[in-house]
């Protein structure tokens, strides 16, 4: 099957009749339609999905932020003999297949009877990303020299004053390219999302993955959900690009 | 108004004691530099004061209160440090006018401070710029200003000079020179270079592994150094130190001559040797004498006009009125 990612985008203009196999794949030789698009829209509510995955990749992002803006601080600033033990702890849970612990996962959602919805969702997204959240934001609040916290100190702000006024506003590119990322990797999360939800809370990855089904594989269909479901995503990140490479590139003013 | 006490005080980092038990007194007014090589605990001890340290034990007293327990910001002291430590996400205007934001002073004052200590630092042309757009010497400017809006019992400073380049220094020094005279508040300057400690200094405290060596103005610590130590801190070239039997005849174990109280002829004197590398700096030449039979060489300061060169036997006097004696433990004996 010669299928190419290049095809994704002009698949769904495609007529139904013309999706064979093709080698090499056509780009401009067919009749262009978005028919498609249409009546992906029509079987399956495409803004539900959307907003499910607006409101479950943003929430669990915003939380998560909330969480470990002040771990990073803590760790970045006040390091204890454990705070290196404690990232690659962190870190750690990373490296245990997600499908190790759906099933305890999945039963204590049906436990506190958060299947199927965005609360559950945002929660589960946060904590697999936490590590990878706090992660960052704390090798971005390494880059700040300490000293210029310490001056803040002298000067007569107070600790929420200090994080506030100067620590965050130093950190907003690190901050924003945190955000970014783990926006996307939120968007993008298949698994749990697959897993705990049905038709509530499912994103877009479910819409997506609903045009592959048993009965076979619904090309030009599931090519028009993939672009409706990656379209979003891309328009935050071509936005972002400025923010996200300072982000990576972060250095202090000395 | 801003006298600072230490009584007893010490430090430790895990089982590493810093500061060994310290007491201090700084008088209102007064201009004390901490000296002593990199590891000595003096930018410690700056730190303990400012209370971005906690103490170990004892009790620090700002204004004859205990401040032992405050926190940085209730201590009412101002500290300039050495890389400037400016917010680089704001203007210099800002920059100056956050310790006023934190104190919550009136807007209106706080542009009258502003303006007047940006007018004072000379840098009221830069107040709208931030400060990735200024030199090494404006940031330094404008950390001196940020500190004096604040009007502190005491500033501290922490190095300021190190990251400026030699000249850009001079001019730096001069100008917290004058602002302490202006000012007359105290303050307490941390360095490792002896001429800021000696030009600026009422009082400098010399400083090695968190003990202190000696107090003192910097004449009387370049006219009676307590220890050998001490010597090498305060002078520059360092005073030459000659152990053995030449230190005998003076019934002592060590004695120290300062390079700039020994004699140079070509023709007569009480040692001799060869000159080495002779450095001339116009106004002086320090001459470096090899083969005095002394084990180390021997650094003579002469007139800037001397024509000697490598090679050149020469006869040194050293002037007996002026020269220290060190006991075997490296004491000064009287």
């Amino acid at each position: 099957m010669g299928h190419r990612s290049a095809d994704l985008l002009s698949d769904p203009l495609d007529h139904p009749d013309q999706l064979q196999d093709r080698s090499p794949p056509i780009f401009l030789g067919f009749d262009w339609t978005l028919e498609n698009y249409a009546v992906v829209q029509e079987r399956s509510n495409y803004m539900r999905f959307l907003w499910n995955s607006v409101i479950i990749a943003g929430g669990s992002t915003l939380l998560g932020i909330i969480i470990a803006v002040p771990a990073a601080w803590s760790m970045a600033f006040v390091p204890s003999k454990r705070t290196k033990d404690i990232l690659l702890w962190m870190l750690s849970t990373k490296m245990l297949p997600a499908v190790g612990v759906l099933y305890p996962i999945y039963l204590i959602f049906v436990e506190l009877g958060i299947l199927d919805t965005r609360l559950g969702l945002t929660i589960v997204l946060m904590l697999i990303n936490l590590p990878i959240i706090v992660w960052m934001l704390y090798t971005y609040f390494k880059e700040i020299p300490g000293e210029i916290l310490e001056a803040a100190r002298m000067d007569g702000a107070t600790l929420r004053e200090e994080i506030l006024y100067v620590l965050t506003p130093m950190a907003i590119p690190g901050i924003a390219s945190t955000i970014l990322l783990n926006v996307i990797l939120a968007w993008n999360e298949a698994f749990w999302t697959l897993n705990l939800t049905a038709a509530n809370a499912a994103p877009l990855t479910a819409f997506i993955a609903s045009y592959s089904s048993p009965e076979g594989l619904f090309y030009a269909k599931l090519s028009a959900a993939s672009t409706m479901a990656i379209a979003p995503i891309l328009i935050l990140g071509w936005f972002s690009q400025k923010q996200l490479v300072r982000g990576l590139t972060f250095g202090a003013v000395k | 108004m801003g006298q600072i006490t230490l009584s007893q005080v010490t430090k430790s980092f895990g089982d590493v004691q810093v500061i060994p038990p310290l007491d201090l007194t700084i008088q209102d007014g007064e201009f004390t530099v901490f000296v002593g090589p990199s590891g000595c605990g003096k930018s410690t001890l700056l730190r303990l004061i400012a209370g971005l340290e906690d103490i170990t034990s004892g009790q620090i007293d700002i204004d004859g209160k205990d401040a032992s327990d405050l926190p940085p910001a209730k201590r009412g002291l101002a500290m300039v440090f050495q890389s400037y430590a400016l917010y680089p996400h704001m203007t210099v205007r800002k920059n100056i006018a956050f310790p006023m934001r934190m104190a919550k002073i009136d807007p209106e004052e706080q542009n009258r401070r502003i303006e007047a200590a940006a007018k004072a630092r000379n840098v009221t042309d830069y107040l709208d710029r931030r400060p990735g757009q200024l030199s090494g010497g404006q940031r330094q400017r404008v950390a001196i200003g940020r500190a004096i809006v604040r009007e502190p019992a005491a500033f501290l400073f922490d190095e300021p000079l190190s990251n400026l380049d030699a000249a850009l220094r001079v001019g730096m020094r001069l100008e917290i020179s004058e602002l302490h005279k202006r000012l007359a508040t105290t303050m307490i300057y941390v360095t490792h270079d002896q001429v800021e400690a000696m030009t600026m200094a009422d009082k400098i405290v010399v400083l090695r592994a968190g003990y202190i060596e000696q107090v003192g103005s910097p004449l009387e610590l370049y006219k009676r150094p307590r220890n050998k130590f001490v010597t090498g801190f305060i002078g520059s070239p360092k005073m030459n130190l000659i152990e053995g039997p030449e230190a005998a005849k003076h019934n002592a174990h060590t004695i120290g001559v300062r390079p700039e109280h020994i004699d140079i002829s070509t023709t007569e004197g009480l040692w001799s040797g060869v000159v080495g590398v002779s450095e001339h700096l116009g106004s002086d030449t320090f001459l470096h004498i090899h083969d005095t039979g002394f084990g180390d060489m021997i650094t003579v300061r002469a007139d800037g006009e001397i024509s000697l060169k490598h090679g050149d036997k020469v006869f040194l006097t050293p002037r007996t009125d002026v020269m220290h004696r060190f006991d075997d433990k490296g004491l000064r004996i009287e």
